[in-house]
């Protein structure tokens, strides 16, 4: 009798001690990656002014004029809209932006992009983009790109100078 | 004279009107890619948002890239971030409204989950204990599958899940 209740007793403890066992269901890597690019771009420097976190979609063979049709909202990458946020008051393409966080938008064309910055949250893709809830609508300049570029990529230059670009197109616009 | 002004003039002309070709170096996927996990409910909307870095084990032992003891990145590249919409209580502490960055110290049972307030910093190189808002504990279980890119997510109650190789840590967020 004494020797079963030592045994559950040992049996308890050791339930206790050793770790749970489950089937925890976790999300494979994402088509199309998460990204983030900030300036300054030096790692070693935290002090940022500005920071975009967008998904990274790929070509995979298909025409960019496709995936981003000219004249149109794009979210400006994949899943969750594109989000800017900026930790200084801005000149965002020639108009003044306060420091805050705001979801990317653009409208894709030949010449040059419409890009809106826009007070919506946390919002999936570009469906539910709404205009009254613009902050600014400013131009990029569309210049060519020598290589193709696979993955949707955003950049800073040196100047703080924002590029995206993909397949042939790259879109550029001026932070001060 | 003429005709080489005229020429000048359109090649000057030209070369305003064609888009500019420009090399300018864009990045391929990372190696470590970048996710989001998100807690949001329909009663209160956002409640927390972490971006975090996928490091995958490729055939490397979890013990080896997140050693017990020290305080490890939990993720890869820029250092963790986890954005509160609004005041929560992290693993049984109250924490207000606000962005952190997260590191962690692997253990057997339990892991220390550490929020710091030095932001926009790179790998845990630069954490300094001194900027720590709070520490609070994760319990530690045995996930069946393993789990090849370091993974974090929001369980519908609201825990926090990490989940790396066959390791799953929780922490309870409300």
């Amino acid at each position: 009798m004494k020797k079963n209740v030592l045994v559950i007793a040992l049996f308890a403890i050791a339930v206790l001690f050793s770790n749970e066992t489950t089937a925890q269901k976790f999300d494979p890597m994402d088509k199309s990656p998460m990204d983030a690019v900030s300036f300054p771009s030096s790692y070693k420097i935290s002090d940022k002014i500005v920071k975009v976190v967008y998904s990274r979609p790929q070509l995979k063979g298909r025409d960019l004029a496709k995936l981003a049709p000219a004249g149109k909202i794009w979210r400006t990458g994949a899943n969750e809209a594109a989000e800017i946020t900026f930790y200084k008051d801005v000149t965002f393409g020639g108009q003044a932006v306060n420091a805050g966080r705001y979801s990317l938008f653009t409208i894709p064309n030949e010449g040059e992009w419409t890009i809106i910055l826009s007070t919506a949250k946390n919002v999936w893709g570009a469906y539910f983009y709404k205009q009254g809830e613009d902050v600014v609508r400013v131009k990029g300049k569309v210049s060519e790109s020598e290589d193709t570029i696979e993955a949707f990529s955003m950049i800073f230059d040196e100047d703080m100078n924002l590029h995206m670009g993909w397949g042939n197109t790259i879109v550029s616009l001026t932070i001060k | 004279m003429k005709k080489k002004l005229i020429l000048t003039a359109l090649i000057v002309v030209a070369g305003l009107f064609s888009n500019e070709t420009t090399a300018q170096k864009f990045r391929g996927i990372d190696k470590s890619p970048a996710d989001i996990a998100m807690y949001s409910t329909k009663e209160d909307g956002a409640i927390a948002k972490i971006i975090y870095s996928r490091p995958q084990l490729n055939g490397r032992d979890m013990a080896k890239l997140a050693p017990a003891g020290k305080v490890w990145r939990l993720g890869a590249n820029e250092s963790t971030e986890v954005r509160f919409y609004k005041d929560v209580t992290f693993g049984g502490k109250p924490v207000k409204a606000g962005t952190y960055t997260m590191y962690a110290i692997p253990g057997d049972s339990e892991w220390t989950i550490i929020l710091n307030k030095a932001l926009h910093t790179w790998g845990s190189g630069s954490y300094k204990e001194a900027n720590d808002l709070v520490r609070v504990t994760g319990k530690v279980s045995t996930n069946k599958d393993s789990v090849e890119a370091l993974a974090i997510m929001f369980s519908k109650t609201g825990d926090m899940l990490i989940g790396w190789a066959n390791t799953v840590v929780t922490v309870p967020v409300k």
